[in-house]
């Protein structure tokens, strides 16, 4: 029998979504940038330099030196928790697997504090690589868990979510409790650093961090957005996809290391904030199906807005303290996760 | 041109699966691999899609598929698993519209609705893949694979479908929907190499049979060369009268036969 109510195109849906997420974007960035604690005004500060006045000091510091990187950064690393969220899951074949709940958080977390604590041990040679450091060890962090994740929970090509989470929460356990030996031997300095990084928060933006994360986590977002045909091939499976003409190998190599490198300037410039890289691609998938070629570009978008949103919110609860943006998301995160799991029941095969 | 594999040996973990098969397909001819539960069958086509390790040489059209790219095979020939998994929720059209990746040459908008008609699935495109019933769902993939090489013959080249029991879980009906297709797919000049479990549709349907017994070839050569009463018994492990009545011309072997002789 065929059905009553076939599902229409979904490829012409999906592009409607390209253009309504980018004026999503667009709209939640005017926001971010006219929020803030200052009180200062965008629209005032527009109205001058379209009239040719020259920005007053205060707005000047304001708008281009905190609330400017603050946006971009929140953009960038919105759109690679996304996107990194959509690849693994696309890698893993499901759509569980979210960087933060299998551990490759974890241990980008636990590079980025080895090189806050231990990085003044390394040579002096290292710290050419100056405020490089701790994305760069997130990075390693990141890459090797994911790799470590992949090996364990994946063989001929099947990956077992069973094996995948729990292996996922062993490896976040170990990552932590590394990671607590690390802040116990941390001196004042290191750990208010630490503090400060744990806390999941934009609040540190500066244009230094700018300019650290942003080629990073770009040239990871750019190149998973050409994941999109090979990602849908694996859905088949490892040997399917080869036989569509995949180059099985190579796309698995890049997803993670886009996953590594997204994951890893994330957690090094804004530690950890849950739940956009799984609750965005879920949204999206039930909007507009699994088609990664249309999932990727759509769920950085989205990634994006959602937390620049989240980031603005984070501002206004108990302004003018601020809630670490971690809370936020996963305060508005955890309720769509559990009730993906409650739609899913039964069919999330353990 | 061939398909040709050429001293093939495999082994899965420590076992040893197959033991040196030489295997020939024609362009222009289906070839059923037929034989018993676990004799090989499946190994032998996935040691000639490169799935499993194996030593040996396959050549498609002449040339080493050890030296071919990805793209390159997957524009010269399909392959239906016995098997087939799908993650994420996609629609029966998307699927198959997959088949388009690497259809380098005819990838035209409409073959993936010709295809869905082709295989009896016209009016479902729209449905979700993972809620049809397994025989639907074969139908589905044989449509993405034959998306992936529509035309038989392109450039003078034939294409290859390579398919591990295309009608197992399909009724009556479908089965010689699927034969038929497949039959006029090798008409117009493609190959068709076919895992069988039918002995009687591949008598019926194929231009050669190989029969596999304990990764080795039994017996091969046209249908009524390969079923004979004895190479039958012997790769079947029970007795099994062969008939061919001569108004029909085509050998059939019964499972009642089997009980009474
Ligand atoms: N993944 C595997 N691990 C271990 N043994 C396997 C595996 N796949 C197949 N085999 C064994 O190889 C033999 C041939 O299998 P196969 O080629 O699938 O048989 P068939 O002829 O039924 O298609 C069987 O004995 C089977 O048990
Ligand atoms: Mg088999």
């Amino acid at each position: 029998m065929v059905q009553a109510n076939p599902i229409p195109d979904r490829r012409i849906t999906a592009r409607r979504a390209h253009v309504g997420l980018a004026l999503l974007l667009a709209l939640t960035s005017l926001i971010s940038l006219a929020y803030g604690a200052s009180g200062t005004s965008l629209w005032g500060a527009m109205q001058k330099l379209v009239t040719g006045q020259p920005l007053g000091q205060m707005e000047q510091v304001v708008l281009l030196d905190i609330r400017l990187p603050r946006l971009i950064l929140g953009l960038v690393v919105g759109a690679s928790l996304a996107v990194s969220g959509a690849v693994m899951q696309g890698l893993f074949r499901n759509p569980l697997a979210d960087p933060g709940l299998v551990g490759v958080s974890a241990g980008a977390g636990l590079g980025a504090i080895t090189a806050i604590v231990l990085g003044g041990l390394l040579p002096v040679a290292f710290m050419a690589a100056g405020p490089y450091l701790v994305p760069l060890a997130a990075f390693l962090g990141g890459w090797g868990s994911t790799i470590l994740l992949y090996r364990v929970s994946t063989r001929r090509g099947r990956t077992s979510v069973a094996t995948m989470l729990l292996a996922g929460i062993a490896l976040g356990a170990l990552a932590g409790a590394v990671s607590g030996i690390l802040v116990y031997i941390a001196d004042d300095a290191q750990l208010r650093d630490l503090t400060f990084w744990g806390l999941g928060s934009l609040a540190g933006a500066t244009w230094t961090k700018v300019m650290v994360a942003l080629p990073v986590m770009g040239a990871a977002i750019i190149a998973a957005l050409f994941l999109g045909r090979g990602l849908n091939g694996l859905a088949f499976g490892e040997a399917t996809a080869a036989h569509m003409g995949i180059p099985v190998q190579r796309i698995k190599n890049i997803a993670i290391l886009t996953v590594a490198a997204g994951i890893g300037a994330a957690v090094a410039v804004s530690g950890g904030i849950g739940f956009i890289g799984i609750v965005v691609p879920h949204l999206l998938r039930l909007a507009n199906g699994p088609d990664h070629e249309t999932l990727l570009p759509n769920a950085a978008l989205l990634g994006a807005s959602l937390l620049l949103l989240a980031d603005v919110i984070s501002r206004m609860v108990i302004a003018p303290a601020e809630l670490p943006i971690g809370i936020v998301t996963a305060v508005l995160g955890a309720p769509v996760f559990l009730w993906i799991l409650l739609r899913r029941r039964g069919l999330v095969d353990l | 041109m061939t398909l040709q594999a050429r001293n093939i040996q495999a082994c899965i973990g420590n076992t040893k699966i197959l033991h040196g098969i030489n295997f020939t397909g024609h362009a222009g001819e289906i070839t059923a691999i037929v034989g018993p539960n676990g004799s090989g069958k499946s190994t032998l086509l996935k040691a000639i899609t490169d799935e499993v390790d194996f030593t040996g040489h396959v050549t498609l059209n002449g040339q080493d598929t050890a030296t071919m790219k990805p793209w390159q095979l997957a524009a010269l020939r399909g392959v239906l698993p016995q098997a087939a998994t799908l993650a994420f929720p996609f629609t029966v059209i998307e699927v198959v519209r997959m088949g388009l990746l690497s259809g380098i040459s005819g990838a035209r908008a409409d073959v993936p609705e010709r295809a869905l008609n082709a295989v009896g699935l016209d009016g479902y495109g729209g449905r979700f893949y993972q809620e049809l019933s397994g025989g639907e769902q074969q139908r589905a993939q044989l449509a993405r694979v034959l998306c992936q090489v529509w035309h038989p013959v392109v450039n003078d080249a034939p294409r290859w479908l390579l398919l591990d029991e295309p009608v197992a879980s399909l009724d009556i009906g479908h089965q010689l929907l699927v034969m038929h297709l497949i039959r006029d797919y090798a008409s117009r000049g493609g190959g068709v190499v076919a895992v069988m479990h039918d002995l009687n549709l591949s008598a019926m349907f194929a231009d050669r049979m190989a029969i596999i017994l304990e990764g080795n070839i039994l017996a091969s050569g046209p249908p009524n060369k390969v079923m004979q009463d004895d190479v039958l018994s012997k790769a079947y492990g029970c007795n099994l009268r062969v008939n061919t009545p001569p108004a029909l011309g085509q050998s059939f072997v019964l499972p009642h036969l089997a009980i009474h002789s």
